[in-house]
């Protein structure tokens, strides 16, 4: 897994590479969370080159989505993420809870 | 059939998909059912490190594929705490965001994505867990 951060004016987009499972979670976790204790509170998720996402990862998502929305008006968006991946964040009911966008600049105009 | 052995890590999670749709692939299953036995069996195989095992590097993660004149048999064992799937909630997905727990997602998945799912267990040989993938 290969993490890419972006930090713009009001949006940080997070590009992940690979696999998003139980190995991966806790690290991408781990620096999301940094970034929100340093202020950051927009995240756009460039799901484009990632092959595999497992419930871990989803509730990764969800997890720090709780955590912005305890701390203020911060929220996770979704770019580009493909089809197979969309399917099982829908099987597991998280698709409502997200905006998801077809294109990284439409998301980061999204805040 | 094709049979491997993977030490009970989540680093073993990659190498476990890697033959997985590759097993799948061979069978002829479609881009969207190999992902789903993917996702199936990398969730079976999280849920023995974290609860049969419950941590990594405890034991090993034995893997049997056959493939079947209708459908792909995944056999996965381990020699972890005997694993009770009645005893993990179905998670509630139409319950809001702040509501929703964390467990049983996984098993979730299994049953959805699987035609069938058999948990069973044995003093002498651990945890069996059987998922069937039915072809076309």
């Amino acid at each position: 897994m290969e993490l890419y951060i972006t930090e713009n004016k009001n949006n940080d987009v997070l590009k992940i590479i690979g696999r998003i499972d139980s190995y991966t979670s806790p690290k991408i976790q781990k620096v999301v969370r940094k970034l929100i204790n340093e202020g950051h509170h927009n995240f756009v998720i460039d799901l484009s080159e990632v092959n595999y996402l497992s419930s871990s990862g989803i509730l990764l998502f969800v997890n720090l989505q709780k955590k912005l929305s305890k701390q203020g008006d911060g929220k996770i968006v979704f770019s580009q993420v493909p089809d197979l991946i969309f399917s099982n964040i829908k099987l597991a009911g998280f698709d409502k809870f997200f905006k998801f966008y077809n294109d990284k600049n439409t998301a980061e105009q999204s805040f | 059939m094709a049979k491997k052995t993977f030490p009970g890590n989540f680093k073993s999670l990659e190498g476990i998909s890697k033959f997985i749709v590759e097993q799948a692939q061979q069978a002829g299953f479609s881009p969207n059912d190999v992902y789903a036995i993917q996702t199936a069996v990398d969730e079976a195989c999280s849920n023995i490190i974290d609860h049969a095992y419950g941590g990594e590097n405890k034991g090993d993660i034995f893997i049997k594929v056959s493939e079947r004149k209708n459908d792909l048999k995944i056999v996965l064992r381990d020699h972890g705490e005997p694993f009770e799937p009645d005893e993990v909630p179905q998670p509630d997905i139409s319950s809001p965001l702040e509501n929703r727990r964390e467990r049983g997602l996984g098993i979730y998945f299994m049953e959805k994505l699987m035609d069938e799912v058999i948990f069973s267990f044995s003093e002498e040989r651990g945890n069996k867990l059987t998922l069937i993938k039915n072809k076309g």
